[in-house]
């Protein structure tokens, strides 16, 4: 009995020895983005702060544009998730109720897709855009990003459509619906709940990706966030409160989404674990 | 074809349309296109001019290569022991033992993923940085006089880098192998129990077996991600001081602006899709044979 207590306690210990190692740099973070440098770097560097300075927030939010970085990520992010859950939608629903060697090797290729390196395309990509003069728009990432969401959309979806009973099509038609009342009334209703979980987990990595748009964006107007993020963070390096500040805004959003929907989030990550 | 679908043959077409005209232009023909210009000399702007080999010689014989792929190969199995290991024993003990708070632990554990990249590099930077940073301010607090300035020398470098890069990814993986290790049926376990076996002959004899294709993706996730590293990287060092902390995704980029060598660009960015490949296919030839019955 006390050997099974002793062990207990020494697994409490470890989950939350490593629960402060996960977390702590963070509210470390978001303590610092209420202090002065002098209460970071010499009187109080670890603990919640005594003097709070809300006004490092103020100094983020106008000195550092961030709410144009938010309002570009938001723009890119929401047309991305829409453009390419819509397409992959309409492409799966077809490859999974058609199935010929045409539709079956479409769907092999398009989840290939995964192992593709992002660097393999980069250069390219770089070279499109540019002589397609789509350079410094939005829609330099839009696309790209849309076409990214595929692979992991269309297999998901994939099972999902496999387990719908073709019945629902059936009896739409003798109602006499059209192909596309039967899908858009019938079928669409049905996929909610993959729907929600696709989207929150293409809504993250959209509003992450920092790759792309390094190479795909140079006007400081049309940065994403994470972009952008870096961009002030390097110039005002010596500033840490602002920065934090900075950070904070940043990791909300996300934050948030995730204290909200973390069991939808937790769903995507396990579904997108089955994907080698 | 299913009857059903035979008459609406244009309807067909205009759903599949989209996704293939855009999986085309941004994916395949890139890369195809990608392949043919790194045999080329090109500046991307003006005419390629077709140079044959010459592209991966002078890759193959650039000083920086042996310097990347020791970097890679060093990120590679940081990251795969510390995710895959903290994850797998995670993962282990929220299924399997009986504590309270499972649903905070899991939590708490996955939180730094859902983090921007950017933040967790500038959190991190802020973290090491040499005079102010937590853990040198830590060291200093516990007495310690013992600074490190973590950032900016050969090995340690990469391994600040990289265990910043473990720390926001671990809960990811440690998410997809607690979902596979709950499937494993529990009568399992409580047959093993009967027989008297002890938590660790569980986890060896029972669990690892049972995961082992979730186990194999992780771990080829885990372990290509070193060669593919690039963002955690270019935003705490951008690759330096020097070339210390180069991988091959730096080389391409810094081919790529500063250079406009688009064709050398080209021949790094094959020989990551080649290592990336070859990673995959070895972990599928080693692993075919240890597949388990049940």
């Amino acid at each position: 009995m006390t050997k099974r207590k002793i062990g207990k306690t020494l697994l409490y210990g470890l989950l939350g020895i490593y629960a402060v190692i996960s977390l702590y740099p963070l509210v470390w973070m978001a303590f610092y983005s209420l202090k002065s440098n002098e209460e970071i770097f010499v009187t109080n560097p670890f603990g919640p702060p005594l003097k709070p300075l809300p006004g490092n927030y103020y100094r983020a939010a106008t000195e550092f544009n961030i709410l144009v970085y938010f309002k570009n990520s938001i723009l890119i992010s929401a047309a991305a998730l829409f453009i390419g859950i819509m397409c992959a939608l309409m492409f799966t629903y077809v490859v999974a109720r058609v199935k010929t060697r045409t539709t079956d090797s479409l769907r092999s290729i398009v989840i290939l897709g995964m192992f593709i390196p992002i660097q393999a395309v980069m250069t390219p990509l770089v070279v499109m855009v540019k002589s397609l003069h789509l350079t410094n728009t939005h829609w330099a990432l839009i696309i790209p990003y849309a076409a990214l969401s595929f692979p992991f959309a269309v297999m998901v979806l994939y099972g999902f459509y496999a387990s719908l009973p073709i019945e629902l099509e059936e009896s739409a038609y003798i109602e006499g619906a059209s192909f596309y009342q039967a899908y858009f009334k019938v079928i669409l209703p049905q996929m909610k709940s993959v729907i929600m979980v696709l989207l929150i987990y293409q809504f993250m990595s959209n509003w992450n990706e920092f790759s792309l748009a390094l190479v795909l964006i140079t006007k400081d107007a049309l940065k994403t966030l994470p972009l952008g993020l870096v961009a002030f963070t390097g110039q005002f390096s010596t500033d840490w409160g602002p920065v934090g500040a900075s950070l904070v805004m940043a990791s909300l959003p996300v934050i948030l989404l995730y204290i909200f929907f973390s069991d939808e989030v937790g769903d995507a990550m396990v579904l997108s674990g089955m994907k080698n | 074809m299913n009857i059903l679908f035979q008459r609406n043959k244009r309807a067909l077409i205009v759903f599949m349309a989209p996704l293939i005209m855009i999986f085309m232009v941004i994916i395949i023909i890139p890369l195809g296109h990608a392949f043919v210009m790194s045999f080329t000399e090109w500046d991307g702007v003006n005419e390629a001019a077709f140079t044959g080999l010459t592209n991966y010689k002078k890759l193959f014989t650039s000083p920086d290569l042996v310097i990347s792929l020791k970097n890679s190969a060093i990120f590679s199995v940081f990251l795969t022991v510390y995710q895959l290991g903290i994850g797998l024993l995670f993962a282990f003990i929220l299924v399997n033992s009986k504590i309270k708070g499972k649903k905070f632990f899991k939590d708490a554990f996955f939180l730094p993923q859902v983090l921007s990249v950017s933040v967790v590099a500038q959190l991190w930077i802020s973290v090491y940085h040499g005079d102010f940073g937590l853990i040198n301010q830590l060291a200093a607090a516990l007495g310690l006089e013992w600074r490190q300035q973590w950032l900016s020398e050969p090995v340690k470098g990469i391994i600040a880098i990289v265990a910043a890069e473990s720390w926001k990814g671990m809960g990811y993986h440690m998410l997809i192998l607690y979902a596979a290790m709950h499937n494993v049926p529990k009568v399992y376990y409580e047959a093993s129990t009967i027989d008297g076996a002890s938590a660790w002959q569980q986890f060896r004899n029972i669990t690892i077996p049972l995961i082992a294709p979730t186990l194999k993706a992780c771990f080829i996730m885990a372990f290509t991600f070193g060669f593919r590293a690039f963002e955690q990287i270019f935003i705490m060092t951008k690759g330096g001081p020097g070339n210390y902390t180069y991988t091959l995704s730096i080389m391409l980029y810094k081919s790529l602006f500063g250079m406009q060598k688009y064709g050398y660009a080209n021949a790094v960015a094959m020989l990551i899709v080649v290592i990336c490949v070859a990673i995959m296919l070895i972990v599928e030839r080693v692993t075919k044979n240890m597949q388990v019955e049940y």
